[in-house]
């Protein structure tokens, strides 16, 4: 069985607008609402809520990965 | 009082001064004995500069990492505690982060750990609250800001050197500097990477590191361990998760005489650790010599990083400890080996 995060970086290769977002640090899931709608939580902002200390820390990608020399070439790359 | 240290371990200070680090790896005993941990670590403590404790490493159970670092920082040890987070949530970790830095813990890596299918008890249920980078940014939290995760204030906040994996060895290798980018970003202070038997492939990985500029932010210890013989090679990359042996490696050793074969793994180790202190941006080595802890200091002396840094203190036997093995003796008075198991 293969790594999700490796699925995910192979994939996030073939989304040059968003592949950047593999570089944002993923806060701790909220269990809490487990089971329950995605599509709801989304919608009403429950997915947002952070544990206290984590909501101070950025949300930005760690290295835009558009910008590393090694990965430009992957951008251009299909994945088969 | 110093500041400009982050833990008050050894590790720290040995890594911060540039010299050349070795940390070592203690099989944790299936044993409730304490004295098979200072047999361990006697070994290992006077060619290293910390000791990791697994914390059930390959989903397999043996004593807890806690309880390991508990009796080494007793007897004067400087213990890296390994946290996974296949076992325990957020309120567990948290818990013993903070009692392990009271037991005087001044290290710890952060693990996401291995599945339980791949350990001897598969039909345990996973945890993972957390992952490592998680793990390693709730840490970070509770040492600088002095907070929990949830924001309730810590008394005194833990003084910890925060480190974490990498495996340089798998596919995808373009993602694998990315990843320690993260982790880095997260709060590693330092790196100890997966078995490293292919140099090719970890200087092509240290490239791109240096390429990102981490080289300057993290300590990376490149994990390396003598190979008994080719089977013992063999088994490793079938069945231990992330361990790449090039099959040059394998042939090698099946070429060797049989009574030269773990002197052969030796030197093949020694070779390694040797071209890594030529590559700057290695700060140290990680040994794992899994059953094989009496080549960790010929090692580590014939690699010419002796002598390290003195312990302060470290006593060799806990006074209060059990024998070793208990004779059993059935109802007649005599010796019984063959008893219950």
């Amino acid at each position: 069985m293969e790594c999700v995060w490796v699925s995910a970086f192979e994939r996030s290769q073939r989304m040059p607008a968003y592949g950047s977002e593999m570089m944002i640090l993923q806060p701790p899931v909220n269990r809490q609402i487990e089971g329950s709608s995605a599509w709801i939580n989304m919608l009403s902002g429950i997915d947002h809520e952070l544990p206290a200390r984590w909501e101070e820390t950025s949300r930005d990608p760690v290295i835009k990965i558009e910008d590393v020399e090694a990965w430009k070439p992957n951008l251009n790359q299909t994945v088969v | 009082m110093e500041t400009k240290f982050k833990s008050d371990g050894r590790l720290e200070r040995v890594l911060e001064s540039g010299r050349f680090a070795v940390t070592a790896e203690l099989n944790p005993p299936d044993s409730a004995n304490p004295q098979e941990v200072y047999d361990a670590a006697l070994v290992l403590s006077s060619v290293c500069d910390a000791i990791n404790a697994t914390d059930a490493s390959g989903a397999n159970c043996h004593m807890s990492s806690v309880a390991i670092c508990a009796l080494l920082t007793h007897a004067g040890y400087a213990p890296v505690l390994q946290v996974s987070c296949r076992d325990r949530n957020r309120i567990a970790i948290q818990g013993d982060v903070l009692g392990a830095a009271a037991m005087g813990v001044s290290n710890v890596l952060c693990l996401t750990g291995d599945d339980v299918s791949v350990g001897d008890q598969p039909q345990a249920k996973r945890v993972f609250d957390f992952d490592s980078i998680q793990l390693l940014r709730t840490i970070k939290i509770m040492r600088d800001e002095g907070v929990f995760l949830s924001g309730r204030k810590l008394t005194t906040p833990p003084r910890l050197l925060l480190g974490a994996a990498s495996n340089p060895f798998v596919p995808p290798y373009d993602w694998r500097p990315l990843r320690l980018a993260k982790k880095v970003e997260a709060g590693a202070d330092f790196i100890q990477t997966q078995y490293c038997f292919d140099m090719p492939r970890m200087r092509q990985f240290l490239h791109q590191v240096c390429d990102l500029g981490l080289d300057e932010k993290v300590h990376i210890l490149v994990g390396v361990g003598p190979l008994r013989s080719e089977k013992a090679a063999e088994f490793m990359r079938a069945k231990v998760p992330g361990v790449v042996i090039p099959d040059q490696i394998v042939d090698r050793l099946r070429k060797t005489p049989k009574a030269q074969k773990q002197e052969e793994g030796k030197r093949i180790c020694i070779e390694i650790i040797q071209q890594l202190r030529e590559i700057k941006c290695v700060s140290g080595i990680h040994l794992m010599a899994y059953r094989q802890e009496e080549l960790v200091a010929e090692i580590v002396a014939e690699a010419g990083l002796l002598p390290r840094p003195m312990q302060t203190r470290a006593r060799e036997r806990d006074p209060r400890a059990r024998p070793r093995k208990r004779k059993r003796t059935n109802k007649d008075g005599e010796n019984d080996s063959n008893s219950d198991r």
